[in-house]
C-alpha cells in the first residue's frame, strides 16, 4: 500500500516537474521563435504582487498602455526560471524586477527594477524603429546588454 | 411622500418589506421609485427591481455623499453650483432630507458629477506635459489639459510654484487616469484601486537642466539636489511622494485619499462617470 502511495507520489512529482520544464522550455522557444520571425521581445519580472500598491498600478497602466499601441509587433512575456537562469548564464543580475527587450541582430536593452516611466519604453521604440531618437530619450533608454538565447 | 417610510437594506417591493418592517399596504414610495429617482440623478445604474441590496444602498449613500461633499451638479449639460449640506449623515437610508433633496433634484432635473478640473498646461510657468502624456481623449479634453480633482489642485499649484523658485521644470507623464479601458494586447491586470482613478495623483520627473530625476537616477542616489528640495517641498505641504514608499514609485506625487474608505468608492463612481458621460470639466486657472 506505501509502495503504490509512493509511486504514485512520484509519479504526480515527475509529472508536474516535467510540465514546469516543458513551461520553461516553451518561453525560451517562443521567444527564439519570435525573434526569428522579427517580432521585437519584451521579457518582464515583477517581484511586487501587490497590486493595490501605486507602483503596481503604475508598472500595469504603462506596460498595458504600450503594449495596446505596439501589438503585434512586440510580443510580451512573464519571465520564469528557465529564462531567468539563461540570464544569469550570461551574466545579468535578475534579483530584483526587471525588462528586457529583445530584437534579432539589435542590441538588447535591460531595465533592472520596476518601469513606471513611459518614456522608458518609448525610449526603446525609438531606438528599434529607427524613428526620432529625441533628446530626451537618452535619459531612459535602458542599459544595453548582450544576451544569447539559443 | 407624506406616508414616507426610511426606505433601508433588505426592503423589497415584491416581500413588501419597507422600512425595514413587512407592511400590509403598500407606501406612496416604494424601493422602484427611489431606484428611478436615483437613477434619474445618475448615480444608480442596475435594473430597476424593487429590492434594496447593496448596490440600491451604494447609490443611495453617492447621493448623500454628494450632497454633503460637493458643490455642483449638471444640468442640461451644463456645470452649476449647489450648497452642500456638511451634517447630513451618508447613512444609505431614505431618511426626509434625502428623500427632499431627491426629489428637489428630480423636479430640478439634476445629475450628480464628479470633481474633476481640466487646467490648461500651457498657462503654467514650470511645467509641461512630457513626451509620454496621453490626453484623455474625450471631447471635452484639449491635448493640452491636465485632468485632476478638485482637492489636487493645490498640489498642482505647489509644483509650479516650487519649481519656479527651485529653477525647475516638471515634466507630467500622467494625472487622471481611466478605469478599465478595453485595450487591446494588454498582458497584466490593471490595478483596480490606485489615486490617479479618482485624479489625486501626478507621475512626473523633475527635470533640473540636463538631469531628468528619472526612477533610475534615484535609485543610483543621482538626484540632484534642488530636485530633493522639491520633494521636501511637496512633503511639508502633507503631499505623499512614491519614493517613500514601501514598493518604490520615484515619479509620483499625490493627494492621498484612502482607498478603503466610501470617500474614495464615491469618488471613484462619480469620477470616472464624469469623463465617460462626457458631463463637463470645469476649467481651472492656476495663477503664479
Amino acid at each position: 500500500m506505501n509502495y503504490r502511495l509512493f509511486l504514485t507520489k512520484a509519479f504526480a512529482c515527475l509529472f508536474f516537474a516535467s510540465g514546469l520544464v516543458q513551461a520553461d522550455t516553451d518561453l525560451l522557444d517562443k521567444v527564439n521563435r519570435d525573434l526569428s520571425s522579427g517580432h521585437i521581445v519584451v521579457v518582464y519580472q515583477m517581484l511586487n504582487d501587490d497590486t493595490a500598491s501605486e507602483q503596481y498600478a503604475d508598472w500595469a497602466y504603462y506596460l498595458n498602455d504600450f503594449a495596446s499601441s505596439n501589438s503585434p509587433l512586440y510580443k510580451f512575456y512573464s519571465t520564469d526560471v528557465a529564462f531567468n537562469n539563461r540570464l544569469v548564464e550570461n551574466g545579468l543580475d535578475i534579483t530584483d524586477s526587471y525588462t528586457l527587450f529583445l530584437k534579432k541582430d539589435a542590441l538588447s536593452f535591460f531595465y533592472e527594477g520596476v518601469v513606471v516611466e513611459s518614456l522608458v519604453y518609448l525610449a526603446v521604440q525609438a531606438h528599434y524603429s529607427e524613428e526620432d531618437f529625441l533628446p530626451v530619450y537618452r535619459a531612459f533608454i535602458p542599459d544595453e546588454v548582450t544576451v544569447k538565447l539559443d | 411622500m407624506s406616508d414616507l417610510l426610511q426606505l433601508r437594506r433588505g426592503d423589497s417591493d415584491s416581500r413588501k418589506i419597507w422600512g425595514g418592517v413587512k407592511q400590509t399596504t403598500t407606501p406612496a414610495y416604494t424601493v422602484k421609485n427611489l431606484q428611478t429617482d436615483l437613477k434619474s440623478v445618475g448615480v444608480y445604474t442596475e435594473k430597476v427591481d424593487g429590492g434594496f441590496g447593496k448596490i440600491s444602498e451604494n447609490a443611495l449613500k453617492f447621493f448623500q455623499w454628494v450632497l454633503v461633499n460637493s458643490d455642483a451638479a449638471v444640468k442640461n449639460k451644463t456645470l452649476i453650483k449647489q450648497i452642500a449640506i456638511p451634517k447630513l449623515i451618508v447613512s444609505g437610508r431614505l431618511d426626509p432630507v434625502t428623500a427632499s433633496h431627491l426629489q428637489t433634484w428630480i423636479k430640478n432635473k439634476l445629475s450628480a458629477t464628479g470633481d474633476l478640473v481640466r487646467v490648461d498646461t500651457t498657462k503654467l510657468s514650470n511645467i509641461s506635459l512630457g513626451h509620454g502624456f496621453k490626453h484623455i481623449a474625450k471631447p471635452r479634453v484639449k491635448k493640452t489639459d491636465l485632468v485632476i480633482s478638485t482637492e489636487a489642485l493645490g498640489m498642482v499649484k505647489l509644483m509650479n510654484e516650487t519649481a519656479a523658485k527651485l529653477g525647475l521644470s516638471i515634466m507630467i507623464n500622467q494625472a487622471f487616469r481611466l478605469n478599465n479601458v478595453k485595450v487591446s494586447g494588454a498582458v497584466v491586470p490593471p490595478a483596480t484601486k490606485s489615486q490617479h482613478l479618482i485624479g489625486h495623483a501626478i507621475d512626473c520627473n523633475i527635470v533640473d537642466g540636463d538631469t531628468w530625476n528619472n526612477s533610475r537616477d534615484f535609485k543610483k542616489h543621482r538626484q540632484t539636489a534642488d530636485a530633493e528640495k522639491f520633494i521636501a517641498r511637496m512633503k511639508k505641504a502633507s503631499h505623499r511622494w512614491g519614493g517613500d514608499f514601501g514598493r518604490v514609485d520615484t515619479p509620483h506625487f499625490d493627494k492621498q485619499l484612502d482607498a478603503s474608505s466610501f470617500s474614495y468608492d464615491a469618488k471613484f463612481y462619480l469620477n470616472q462617470k464624469q469623463i465617460v458621460s462626457g458631463a463637463p470639466i470645469e476649467l481651472q486657472t492656476i495663477s503664479d
